[in-house]
């Protein structure tokens, strides 16, 4: 959250000759971020980012506090009104007033609530200085009661609410939680709906006046004619507050700082100071005691740290005097024992400070980050997974292989919809769904790269003519619930341009023993197959049903690249090199389902004596092959009779020998 | 008789430029053809004196004969000039140009960085349980971060232990997981992975790319995060950037910090051509969040507190990598478009 506060109200609590810019600079490195200074009129306005964690400073107090440990006592002088402030003594002049209302609450809603009523106030306009600190801040100036309750809450970072006690039917306030839906009208003039469980206070006829740390009521308001009042000074539960000010999305000052969990113990303080406000400005005489609901009183926090341990985290030698200092900058109590230091927290870091590291914390910060030392973490073997390395390793020398033989790298969302998944033929029940997904487009988590694909290429039709994609990212299944790791291609090419990109794959990671086996994905015209390594299916390619008006044909390739990479090889294991005269032979097939290309290669390794190598030497119509055998013999040269001798037993296994004849 | 004068001429065209075919052709008319040059100084040989005439006749053949010699040889070199004529600039025929993400790139490049200081590059799932995304890391249930509309969970049964399904909003999901990995520290990890978030618009994609750096040890302190990452800054961004860290609050690590790195355009001054710097913030540029690992976060990893320390970032790789480019990118989801356009240009 970011608040804006005035710099001449900072210098009240903190009083310093420092610049608005130095001021800034340095306390943003040692506590709240100071993003922006505006310049209005003869004063300066910061936008101060407060972290989640801080609540307690997000108010003149708070911030003049960080300013006392963030400069030296040279630079400025801070003072705390309230450090003497004793509440028990305070209550003391209002003790015999007795009490003119009834409030009853929820042990579930409330932690703290402080109220008194006062009477005889004269609605008018705020005195200047309210009026100028409040606008410079961009909060309206209404009329000085509500403009007081604002200005407490700026000071003191405490959230109240004053109503018109004489609209108050019974001078009552009972707090419930809403049950059904019904309507509120916020003093604003605004009606909202609310919702079970919301916090609100009702009063005796059962009208609504007030919804609880976001805003009041517009039947209880202070108007012009008011001239009794009920200060009140709550602390709401802070998830309640949360969810109905989220629900509602009015997200007013009080309901952030409520919503961030306020301590019980400022609105002693608060209470007094406005008070002291409504006296002086509005004339307002007490009409009661104060009342004050809070079942379980704050017990002050002590932490009991080793100092060894504090330098140690931080990594400079400090002396224990220096860092009882900075922690009573911050309002800490500190008792030196030994090696311990027994720190005592104020009550208004009680959300935050709990821990050893969070003593470490404020001590280094207020010793100033920027003063550490840079050192780098010593060297230390860790233990990784092969595995893990060697997919890392595979994915860099893979991805540039395709780069640089003209692939172009895409990375697409991993979540898909539900059209692409019916499109494919695949059912969505086995897909994991988000549950509340930001857009129907991304719902799904994907099974498959290649549909992405081949929406990268409907995408870029306008302006790109051919087609080279590729993509390495994961899928996600969940029968059973896994991940794996994918390797997708897209071409504007045939069935044998992929299966050679799929080749050039597999041999560039030194594998051999693969093979393609016609396959049925329903996706796929009947050019398909899986692409089999060591008589795994690792994946499959072929040409897609779908194509584009400008693109006769799409061939697409998904393999599992934990697969490949499992039985890739770093060096390939080298052949001698031919001694004597290689001698080749030159044969037709006519191919079909019983001859397929790899059926001959396999059988002819199998089969034949002193062969080196097979190759397709000449394609016609993809069903008639010429292929070239290479025979070579180590010990000695072979004879152009031995070779045929082979060729023959080749063709007989093949039992083609009534087709074949040389 | 003034050949001289005609040779001079002859000479200082055949000079003047690089002469084509057809420029010789009209020098041929002109010295020696039916009206050229040559023919009317034989004419006027007539009128002369047959004491000049000698003088005179055998300079004008010599002239016609050099005239002829030197176009001769003009031509013979154009001749040869052009069937070896090749321009060694035309590109008649091209490979395909491929190309890498830009994230590849920066993935690549901040895995070697870190490799080099003994960090391990690790990989955990995306699709993870909101134990290691929340609960272990110090974050409580009622936490903003764990509503619907800050983090993408999964329709799946919950898990007794391990609660919902989601999608790992953060690397930092695998912190813990490393030290169970790990049993016992040393732990020196890099975790760079995709993650989602449910926003989208021109600064925000709902998957995006992290890294995590955790370090846990004896001895680990504040002095050892600040060394690493300006070890990191200095060899990803530049020797002359500078870092500073700021408080901060995270859940999963105390202290916190905000790492902030000097603007590389107004060179950390803030001021660029005399106004303030539009690309930082007095200065300054937020690179992310980090912070000295919490006890609580080390007691879910199994890690004694008391005896180790430790301390983890989380960085944004695109964020990293737009702020070291200077790319003016209007749109972020353009990383995830699929747009051609834009990926091969890297």
């Amino acid at each position: 959250m970011n608040i804006q506060l005035p710099y001449s109200w900072i210098r009240d609590y903190f009083k310093t000759e420092l610049s608005a810019k130095k001021f800034a600079e340095r306390l943003s490195l040692v506590g709240p971020s100071i993003e922006k200074i505006d310049k209005i009129a003869d004063d300066y306005v910061f936008d101060i980012e407060i972290t989640p964690n801080r609540v307690d400073m997000a108010c003149v107090l708070g911030i003049a506090q960080e300013a006392n440990a963030a400069f030296s006592s040279n630079e400025g002088v801070f003072r705390n009104p309230f450090v003497k402030f004793n509440y028990v003594e305070f209550k003391k002049r209002f003790a015999n007033l007795g009490k003119n209302f009834e409030i009853s609450l929820l042990s579930d809603g409330s932690s703290r609530y402080i109220a008194i009523a006062f009477k005889d106030v004269k609605v008018g306009s705020s005195p200047d200085f309210i009026a100028k600190r409040l606008s410079s801040v961009g909060v309206k100036s209404i009329n000085n009661i509500v403009d007081i309750s604002n200005y407490v809450m700026l000071e003191l970072g405490q959230p109240n609410h004053i109503f018109d006690l004489d609209r108050l039917s019974g001078a009552q306030l009972t707090m419930k939680r809403v049950k059904e839906a019904e309507k509120i009208t916020l003093l604003d003039g605004r009606s909202v709906s609310l919702a079970e469980g919301d916090l609100v206070f009702v009063d005796a006829e059962g009208r609504l006046v007030d919804l609880c740390g976001i805003m009041g009521g517009y039947l209880s308001s202070v108007i012009d004619k008011t001239k009794n009042i009920l200060i009140t000074v709550p602390v709401y539960d802070k998830l309640s507050i949360r969810k109905t000010s989220m629900r509602l999305g009015i997200r007013t000052s009080a309901a952030v700082l409520f919503e961030k969990g306020i301590d019980e113990e400022r609105s002693e303080w608060a209470i007094s100071l406005l008070c002291d406000l409504i006296e002086k400005y509005a004339g307002g005489k007490p009409a009661s005691e104060i009342w004050d609901y809070y079942p379980h009183p704050y017990k002050p926090i002590e932490i009991k740290v080793d100092y060894n341990r504090i330098t140690e985290l931080i990594g400079v030698s400090l002396s224990k005097k220096q860092i009882e200092m900075v922690l009573k900058k911050l309002g800490f109590s500190v008792k030196s024992q030994k090696n311990n230091l027994l720190i005592t927290v104020p009550f208004y870091r009680k959300n935050d400070i709990a821990t050893v590291y969070d003593i470490v914390e404020e001590i280094a910060r207020v010793y100033g980050y920027h003063k550490l030392p840079s050192n780098l973490s010593p060297f230390a073997l860790v233990k990784s997974q092969d595995k893990t390395e060697k997919i890392f390793d595979y994915q860099s020398k893979i991805k540039h292989m395709l780069s640089s033989f003209g692939f172009n790298e895409v990375m697409n969302y991993s979540m898909t919809d539900l059209e692409t998944i019916k499109r494919f033929g695949e059912d969505a029940k086995n897909y994991l769904r988000i549950t509340v997904p930001i857009s129907k487009k991304l719902e799904y988590m994907r099974q498959y790269l290649f549909p992405s694909l081949f929406e990268n290429a409907v995408y870029n039709q306008g302006f790109v003519s051919e087609f080279h994609l590729f993509e390495l990212a994961k899928v996600y299944f969940k029968n059973p619930l896994v991940e794996e790791l994918r390797l997708a291609l897209l071409v504007n090419k045939d069935y044998y341009y992929q299966q050679a990109v799929v080749r050039k794959i597999l041999e560039f990671l030194n594998i051999y023993d693969y093979d393609f086996k016609q396959s049925n994905y329903g996706f796929l015209g009947y050019k398909q197959a899986d692409i089999i390594v060591n008589n795994k299916v690792i994946g499959f390619c072929g040409e897609l049903k779908e194509s584009l008006p400008d693109f006769n044909i799409f061939s697409v390739a998904e393999m599992s690249f934990e697969a490949l990479v499992d039985k890739a090889s770093k060096i390939k294991a080298v052949r001698p090199l031919p001694k004597y005269a290689v001698i080749k032979f030159d044969l037709n097939f006519q191919l079909n389902n019983q001859l397929r290309f790899s059926d001959i290669k396999q059988t002819a390794f199998n089969q034949l004596k002193h062969l080196y190598d097979v190759k397709v030497v000449d394609v016609y119509k993809d069903q008639r092959i010429t292929v070239r055998f290479y025979f070579t013999s180590f010990d000695k040269n072979l004879t152009e009779e031995f070779v045929k001798n082979q060729m023959r037993k080749l063709v007989v296994s093949l039992g083609l020998k009534d087709k074949i004849k040389f | 008789m003034d050949i001289e004068k005609y040779k001079q001429r002859f000479d200082q065209t055949i000079k003047s430029k690089g002469l084509s075919k057809s420029d010789l052709e009209e020098l041929k008319i002109e010295y020696l053809g039916r009206k050229g040059i040559i023919r009317q100084l034989f004419s006027t040989l007539a009128e002369l004196s047959s004491l000049d005439k000698k003088k005179y006749g055998p300079k004008i053949n010599e002239f016609k004969n050099y005239v002829q010699n030197t176009i001769a040889d003009i031509e013979s070199k154009l001749e040869q000039n052009s069937k070896t004529f090749f321009d060694p600039t035309l590109p008649k025929l091209s490979f395909k140009k491929g190309s890498l993400h830009p994230i590849t790139y920066a993935v690549e490049e901040i895995s070697s960085i870190f490799s080099k200081i003994g960090f391990v590059r690790m990989s955990y799932n995306e699709v993870e349980w909101e134990y290691f995304s929340f609960s272990a890391l110090n974050i409580p249930p009622d936490h903003p971060a764990r509503d619907d509309v800050e983090t993408f969970f999964i329709d799946y049964p919950k898990d007794k232990k391990l609660g919902h399904l989601l999608l790992s909003p953060h690397t930092s999901s695998g912190q813990v997981q490393e030290m169970l990995r790990l049993k016992q520290p040393p732990i020196r990890m890099i975790n760079i992975a995709k993650c989602y978030r449910p926003n989208w618009d021109t600064t925000h994609t709902p998957m995006f790319h992290q890294f995590e750096g955790l370090c846990i040890d004896k001895g680990i302190n504040i002095t050892h995060l600040k060394g690493t990452i300006e070890y990191f800054v200095k060899h990803y961004f530049g020797q002359n950037r500078k870092i500073r860290l700021r408080p901060y609050d995270f859940r999963f690590t105390e202290p916190s910090f905000e790492i902030d790195i000097s603007c590389a355009v107004c060179s950390g001054s803030g001021v660029y051509n005399g106004s303030n710097c539009r690309v930082c913030k007095s200065g300054w540029l937020e690179l992310g969040g980090s912070g000295m690992v919490h006890p609580f976060v080390l007691r879910s990893g199994k890690i004694d507190p008391d005896v180790y320390s430790g301390w983890a970032f989380g960085f944004g790789v695109e964020r990293v990598f737009l702020m070291r480019e200077g790319l003016q990118v209007d749109d972020l989801r353009v990383f995830y478009s699929g747009d051609l356009r834009f990926l091969s240009e890297f």
